[in-house]
């Protein structure tokens, strides 16, 4: 409990917390679960290759989503990579994606061969404002990469709509949403293909690991013999491909986590619950919350920063951090603002991303966050509240050397 | 054993193996060191993302390999990818066509153009006076490949390069633990490239690194494997998620604590090999460069169809049909392969050396797997194909039961 300005850990007090609290899940499966798969592992001597476990994973994972096909890789961002070059071709072109989302993108559309183009969001739901994106779609459009945000979806009929009456794929985005559904159906088997992760940061911890969903068997099967180098049979290499190949080890401890999904989400549940009932009446800060008519996994927490509270958005994530409570500015910069945007598609304004982009705090979620770490954070920002010009003028004083 | 040709699977006859013998290493550590590993690893309950094994693994491999920077990354291809993209390259890249496909369609993804070169039909392998001719056609690098874990023309390439002002890069896929020259690979060139697959005698599962004598390489190796702000060393363009996890760099250690005795059992397996196909005609296996280290981790058996009198092909189909399971390795070459066959016609009767070594070389089995018993059983079977050449290739020429 911080009594004086002094006690903050910034300024060299004690931090509230001896060990990290991130904000990611890091769930731990039980791991006999993984060693008994791993038994099986050794008894095959398969470690890779769309090896018997991988099958298992993505027979499971086309079950959880409702939809006729899971392919697996190594991570979502190589999955990612792999369709869009299968669905733009190799001819470049833009993919439309929202500037206020994560920052690999840009970099995986650019690896595909393609040029990425910013559109701007909409300030509820913080989606792709199919206004925006419509507004940008050109004849060099290969794809629109809409990403769904952790406390709303996109606004998947509009934006279905705006990609099929311009004849261009829609992918979603789906790693902050999987397990959340929309309209009572799972995400999974809306659009051409949804991209989901199996970072351990994520809901379904795989170590590394991501997968895609799709109702196209015709896709699916391109996908499967892009991530293995373009192989169609044991010899025959029919395209351009890669090592995209989710290993056994990866898919043994994602097996164990789905095994949990449950329970991780309920865990989530009472965490964000935890979150909705300490930080009330804290002025100037509110807890975002989770869109009504969908259904949500709760794996993220974001804190939005008003005029009421008396630091800036950046100061107050500095303080917190400091106290070994791991937030993080959230999604700031905007993308089109940031390293990872290639100059040329910089000069754009998307007004609604850069104002959401200065707002909102990451807060410390999952495994290694209790209930009560909840309150003490609450506790905290209380005596920031209490204590603001003071605090304020200490930061001043200190400067960025603190 | 087999007597008569009836006997043999690929005619109606029982397959001389119950269950198939694999090409590639697939080799394990014993259980209780993975548990234990494992075990740990979830009490740390670091999965990814710059962990403490990734990093011991890149220190132990720095004092194996004798070099400067090794990067871990998420598998061989990936690690490819992102070296070329760290040497900040434009334009076209001379590199073999007689590969494993990665390493051409790496170049692809780093926005590269392949110029594809013959390789010397005894090295398998690139060489500077090959590379020569193929210079001022906007080439702006050499990516040379170790294949079979041979070294490529290194001091030829090196000079070609400095010459030319281009940059060198190796493929060192197939060449964890071989020397050249005495020195372990992985410090030639401005950069070089392994593979951890299960296959390889350094097994993650899944894996790879690239490794470099050159500071800034390395800083620009860390930088582009990752997306994260924190984890920038260097200005870099375009990143990707490469990274190798914990259970990745768990598996390799623990391969690494094992490779002096996979490596020996390797060279007990390729010398049961050689003394079991010596004297017949037609067969030749290709043995490491006398005087130096290698991991053997291939059986690379190259057929002379006219002094054999049975093809590559035929020879693998009747393998194949005792359980036998060999590999053409790499048939067809990568440049009669799509994109690049029609991308590239210009080359497609520009390889000789590489078109013929396609038709000729095939893989046996090896590894932790495959018993000295094993080996022993293959070259008799072989013998008897080839001590019944003539008849097996007319027999195979007639209407077969069961084929």
């Amino acid at each position: 409990m911080k009594r004086s300005v002094d006690d903050l850990a910034l300024f060299g007090g004690r931090p509230l917390f001896e060990s990290f609290r991130p904000t990611c899940q890091l769930a731990q499966p039980d791991p006999e679960v993984f060693f008994a798969h791993a038994r099986t592992m050794y008894q095959g001597r398969r470690l890779t290759n769309n090896g018997p476990l991988v099958r298992e994973l993505e027979a499971r994972l086309a079950r959880l989503h409702e939809v006729e096909h899971c392919v697996s890789f190594c991570n979502a961002s190589v999955g990612l990579v792999l369709l869009l070059r299968l669905l733009g071709g190799d001819t470049g072109g833009e993919v439309l994606l929202p500037t206020f989302t994560y920052p690999g993108l840009p970099h995986i559309i650019r690896w595909a061969g393609f040029t990425p183009r910013f559109c701007d969001v909409e300030s509820t739901s913080h989606t792709m404002d199919p206004a925006s994106a419509g507004a940008v779609i050109t004849a060099r459009t290969v794809a629109i990469l809409a990403v769904h945000q952790v406390h709303s979806p996109c606004r998947i009929d509009a934006l279905e709509e705006l990609a099929q009456s311009n004849g261009i794929p829609l992918i979603f985005d789906s790693v902050l949403v999987l397990g959340g559904s929309w309209g009572g159906r799972p995400h999974g088997s809306f659009s051409v293909a949804e991209v989901f992760s199996l970072h351990a940061t994520k809901l379904l911890n795989g170590f590394e690991g991501g997968y895609m969903t799709t109702k196209s068997a015709e896709l699916a099967t391109a996908l499967r013999s892009s991530r293995n180098f373009g192989f169609r049979g044991k010899e025959k290499v029919g395209g351009l491909g890669l090592n995209g190949k989710l290993n056994e080890l990866h898919a043994a401890l994602a097996l164990g986590s789905l095994d949990m999904l449950a329970e991780t989400i309920a865990d989530n549940k009472k965490r964000f619950a935890a979150y909705r009932s300490a930080f009330v009446g804290l002025p100037g800060l509110s807890v975002l919350d989770y869109a009504p008519e969908a259904g949500h996994t709760y794996s993220l927490a974001l804190l939005e920063v008003g005029s009421g509270w008396p630091l800036t958005r950046n100061d107050t994530v500095r303080l917190l951090r400091a106290e070994n409570a791991l937030a993080q500015a959230h999604y700031s910069p905007p993308l089109h603002r940031s390293e990872h945007c290639p100059a040329d598609c910089r000069n754009v304004s998307l007004p609604v991303g850069e104002e959401l982009s200065t707002r909102f705090i990451q807060m410390p979620v999952g495994e290694l966050v209790s209930v009560e770490d909840i309150a003490v954070l609450a506790g905290f920002l209380r005596f920031m509240a209490d204590n603001g010009p003071a605090v304020a003028a200490r930061l001043a004083q200190a400067g960025e050397d603190a | 054993m087999k007597r008569r040709l009836d006997d043999l699977a690929l005619f109606g006859g029982g397959a001389e193996f119950s269950r198939p013998l694999h090409v590639g290493q697939m080799n394990l550590p014993d259980w209780d060191r993975f548990q234990k590993a494992f075990e740990e690893l979830f009490r740390r309950r670091w999965f990814t993302n710059h962990g403490p094994l990734v990093r011991e693994l890149e220190e132990r491999l720095e004092e194996f390999l004798g070099v400067k920077h090794v990067v871990c990354m998420t598998n061989g291809t990936l690690a490819l990818m992102v070296a070329l993209r760290a040497l900040e390259l434009r334009g076209r890249v001379i590199v073999p066509a007689f590969t494993f496909p990665a390493t051409v369609q790496a170049l692809t993804w780093a926005g590269l153009d392949p110029l594809f070169c013959d390789v010397d039909p005894a090295r398998h392998t690139l060489s500077a006076d090959l590379a020569r001719s193929l210079l001022g056609q906007g080439v702006s690098a050499l990516l040379g490949v170790h294949l079979w874990g041979r070294p490529c023309d290194p001091e030829g390439l090196e000079a070609l390069a400095a010459e030319h002002g281009l940059a060198l890069l190796f493929d060192a896929a197939h060449a964890f633990g071989c020397t050249h020259r005495g020195r372990r690979m992985g410090g030639l060139g401005r950069v070089e490239v392994f593979s951890f697959h299960a296959t390889k005698v350094l097994n993650a599962a899944e894996g790879g690194c690239a490794t470099t004598d050159d500071d800034d390489m390395a800083a620009r190796l860390r930088t582009i494997r990752n997306f994260h702000v924190q984890e920038t060393f260097a200005p870099a363009e375009l990143r990707l998620n490469a990274k190798m996890s914990e259970a990745q760099a768990a598996m390799a250690l623990l391969s690494l604590e094992d490779y002096p005795a996979n490596a020996a059992a390797n060279r007990e397996s390729l010398e049961h090999y050689a003394s079991g196909l010596s004297g017949l005609p037609g067969v030749e296996l290709l043995l490491p460069d006398p005087g130096e280290e290698h991991n053997r981790q291939f059986v690379v058996l190259e057929v002379d169809a006219q002094r054999a009198g049975l093809t590559r092909d035929e020879l693998t189909r009747l393998l194949e049909a005792e359980n036998v399971l060999a590999r053409r390795y790499f048939m067809p070459g990568i440049h009669r392969s799509e994109p690049y066959r029609s991308s590239h016609p210009q080359f497609l009767e520009a390889l000789p050396a590489t078109d013929r070594l396609s038709s000729r070389l095939m893989q046996l089995p090896s590894g932790q797997a495959v018993t000295a018993e094993h080996v022993e059983r293959t070259c008799a079977l072989l013998r008897f194909l080839l001590d019944n050449a003539q008849k097996v290739a007319v027999r195979l020429g007639a209407p077969q039961v069961g084929a």
